[in-house]
């Protein structure tokens, strides 16, 4: 028909590549159990190990965070690679995966990377390779061990982040709100935007003591910075005050014929109550 | 009397109020004003009974002159009275809030003096924050019944959501436990709030307002389906909303709305053109907005002799007349001998509580009606199966579905099977047809589902069709413990034992050959009988 024509087949040829593009599946190489990728644990370096990856069209058994920088490949009994940090690498692959897959995906990995599940890099990449596989669609193929997997560390650090927008507990130090928190999943830079617009008259202060980082806000301005330490100083009087108010507030709302330990425990683990005014010790919050 | 002691007196007068939501609202924070509210809602700390602490859940005073028969805090009770002064209330929610302690102010109130001198100090606290201290956080107001129009309207005005207590579920019961109130002086309010949050969101151009319950009725017809049992025979602002309203003094009293606008916006019921810009941004320009959040209502269960069918039936017609966002429960906790109220030694009635917001969540989200949980027959949910598992029982005819093709609302009815895990199903077989292990890995728990669900024509591999395991798989460890401990003194705790051993050896169902074993089983109570009498074990495929 059409196509026997010459000029046909010269005018779509530019189309035809478009959908060999478009209907493209990547292949996903097998894994290699004995690798592991050393990457200096941050997220462009993460990219990295992708872009490494694809180009050596492996999927190493493991990609651990190492961070020095310092290991070399001879210390270790398994065939290793170390990856360097490289910007214009990493920026290729996030354009990539936007491009590819799509900006959504790029999100949940980032999401994802500040979790805690275990081999979070490792199944981050096979969830990849699966992108890039299969398209965004892949977010809806949850029965797949991986994708599971990954879904579920965005799951929680989705929880976490929701249960420390309420457990913050302040502190009026001189004018400054400080507080600190211990969270499992690296949450600050998720509650950065709603602690911001909360207490947007405020200058405060939220330090993350398990990952050593603060985030600080002062009139329209925000930073996340790496903290060493940092104690409460000393209470005022007037934060005292408040702190038995709570205290007093917290054991009179409760319905003790009602009293159930369980469900408590349920929606406020014990892991929290370190942080939480009302239940810490009550030398703080005694009656004068 | 200092702040503490005045908290403490009131904090422990009003904890016995269950609502404590703060979800429902987007409210991002404005210029350099503290204070933004979260639509999924925040809890900030459980209380020793496991409930949330949301916001700061206190009355204004415990002064009361009314005397219902249920309250702690009616007149002929003695206990401590105290008040906060407007500006104390408005000091403490400031500083709670800025420690993150507080998702904002739930206020409510005895009646002080008079109805309308409480709900003015009420509207002061409000005003303080909201305009002193530019307090953009949640507040939820209660309306005292028989408050003056003029004042519920300010009161919405500036609170985020808004409640009239309906107290108890029947007029009756209401003239019998609380004389001095009146079913006018409650649901009048709540229409006023409903016509105003509707004509409100018509004067801002979002068509409709709150979408409480399946298909949003119009105005007119809401109005005109309230002329049942309890609900109001006679409703003066029901007959013609837009000129009730109008010609009312709801509009022209001291509004913070200028009357010009309002009138505006109350004439968009006879479509005339307005300039919904003016309306857009709630802190700007347009005034605020009224009750963004919706109302709410509370009813005390137990303390008196309604069922729960005509309570669901209740709770079902405040969903769709008076748009409600939510209805709450209480069981009713005994604090005074009364020949009124049930006596004493009553045990609160928390797992009928918990059964009517498990059918409450089914009218809400399943696409459940009040009649099909509930008939004639039915008069009470079932004990010991949750009220869709029990809906499912009795209606065989329906399953088994099958996973790859039912839709989602099909979906929605199976038992073991909630919103998430119907949402999860849909997506995921977009992909690819589900196998059984798929939907196990997507996270659907198939305890109770497996037995209503086929997956590629197929039922759950080696589902075991014994009717112990088919009771232990429908119910709840919670359920099975209640289970025992109420029938301990008519039967051994190892009920489900006792069946294998009846027959001699793990008794295998099919429906088709006996129609209902547990007739046949004498140990049985009639109690137990009568419960379980509408468990009928599904055999498919």
């Amino acid at each position: 028909m059409r196509q026997d024509t010459g000029v046909w087949i010269m005018d779509s040829a530019a189309q035809n590549q478009a959908a060999i593009s478009r209907n493209f599946r990547a292949v996903i190489p097998p894994v290699t159990p004995d690798l592991v990728y050393y990457y200096d644990g941050t997220w462009e370096g993460w990219l990295c190990c992708v872009y490494e990856s694809y180009m050596a069209r492996e999927i190493p058994g493991d990609v651990l965070a190492d961070g020095t920088g310092t290991k070399t490949a001879e210390e270790n009994l398994f065939y290793s690679k170390v990856i360097k940090h490289d910007m214009e690498k990493s920026n290729r692959v996030c354009i990539g995966i936007a491009d590819k897959i799509g900006h959504g995906f790029l999100r949940i990995l980032q999401q994802v990377f500040c979790s805690c599940i275990p081999h979070k890099e490792e199944q981050m990449l096979l969830f990849t390779h699966k992108g890039f596989r299969y398209g965004r669609g892949i977010l809806c193929l949850r029965q797949d061990p991986v994708v599971k997997n990954v879904l579920k560390g965005l799951h929680e650090l989705g929880r976490e982040i929701d249960k420390w927008y309420g457990f913050v507990r302040f502190s009026d130090v001189k004018g400054i709100l400080v507080a600190v928190i211990g969270a499992k999943n690296n949450v600050l830079p998720f509650m950065a935007s709603h602690f911001c617009d909360r207490y947007r008259n405020e200058k405060f202060m939220i330090f993350d003591k398990n990952h050593n980082m603060a985030l600080l806000y002062r009139r329209g301005e925000r930073a996340i910075v790496p903290v060493e330490d940092f104690t409460l100083p000393e209470l005022s009087e007037e934060e005292k005050q408040y702190r038995v108010l709570w205290k007093n507030y917290y054991d009179a709302i409760e319905i003790k014929p009602r009293h159930n330990e369980t469900c408590r425990r349920t929606h406020m683990p014990k892991r929290y109550w370190d942080f939480l005014t009302e239940m810490t010790g009550q030398d703080s919050c005694v009656l004068k | 009397m200092d702040v503490l002691e005045k908290l403490k007196i009131l904090a422990d007068a009003a904890k016995y109020d269950a609502a404590c939501t703060s979800s429902g609202l987007e409210r991002k924070g404005e210029g350099f004003a503290m204070g933004s509210s979260r639509d999924f809602g925040i809890c900030h700390s459980f209380a020793g009974d496991g409930r949330c602490i949301s916001l700061l859940k206190v009355l204004m005073t415990n002064y009361c002159s009314f005397d219902c028969a249920y309250c702690v805090n009616r007149r002929s009770n003695l206990t401590r009275r105290t008040a906060f002064t407007p500006r104390e209330l408005a000091d403490l929610t400031w500083q709670f809030y800025r420690r993150n302690y507080i998702e904002g102010l739930f206020l409510s109130s005895a009646v002080w003096k008079s109805p309308d001198y409480t709900s003015e100090q009420m509207l002061k606290v409000l005003e303080l924050l909201r305009y002193e201290y530019r307090f953009g956080g949640y507040i939820h107001v209660k309306v005292i019944p028989g408050t003056d129009p003029v004042l519920v309207e300010r009161l919405g005005t500036l609170a985020d959501r808004i409640s009239v207590n309906i107290e108890l579920p029947s007029s009756g019961s209401l003239q019998k436990l609380a004389p001095d109130k009146s079913k006018e002086n409650i649901l009048l309010p709540m229409k006023q709030i409903q016509y105003k949050i509707k004509e409100n969101r018509q004067g801002r151009g979002r068509f409709g307002g709150i979408q409480p319950v399946g298909k949003q009725k119009n105005l007119v017809d809401g109005a005109a389906g309230s002329r049942n049992g309890f609900l109001l025979k006679e409703d003066p602002l029901q007959s013609n909303a837009g000129k009730a309203v109008t010609e009312g003094k709801v509009l022209f009293g001291e509004s913070f709305v200028s009357p010009q606008r309002c009138l505006e916006s109350s004439n968009t019921y006879a479509s005339q053109p307005v300039d919904t810009k003016l309306f857009q941004k709630p802190w700007k320009k347009g005034g605020r907005t009224f009750a963004p959040a919706g109302q709410s209502t509370q009813m005390i269960v137990g303390a008196s002799p309604e069922s729960d069918r005509q309570i669901l039936q209740l709770t079902e017609g405040l969903y769709h007349r008076y748009q409600m966002k939510r209805v709450f429960y209480s069981a009713y906790i005994p604090v005074m001998e009364d020949n009124r109220l049930p006596s004493r030694e009553m045990v609160p009635p928390l797992w009928r509580e918990h059964r009517l917001y498990q059918a409450d969540w089914l009218l809400r989200f399943y696409g459940f009606t009040a009649s099909e949980l509930l008939d004639e027959k039915n008069q009470q949910l079932h004990p010991y199966l949750d009220p869709k598992c029990h809906w499912a029982l009795r209606h065989p005819e329906l399953f088994p579905v099958e996973v790859n093709r039912a839709s989602f609302d099909e979906l929605l009815r199976v038992p073991g099977i909630g919103t998430e895990s119907a949402y999860r199903i849909v997506r995921a077989r977009k992909m690819c047809s589900l196998t059984w292990d798929g939907v196990k890995n997507i996270g659907v728990v198939l305890k109770r589902a497996r037995y209503f669900l086929l997956c590629k024509g197929r039922s759950y591999p080696f589902l075991s069709r014994n009717r112990n395991e088919f009771l232990l798989a429908m119910m709840s460890p919670r359920e099975r413990a209640l289970f025992h401990r109420q029938e301990r003194n008519w039967f051994q705790p190892t009920l489900f034992d006792d069946f294998a051993d009846s027959a001699g050896r793990a008794e295998m169902i099919d429906l088709k050959k006996d129609g209902n074993p547990w007739l046949s089983v004498p140990v049985l109570s009639d109690r137990q009988k009568e419960a379980l009498l509408c468990v009928r074990i599904p055999v498919f495929g």
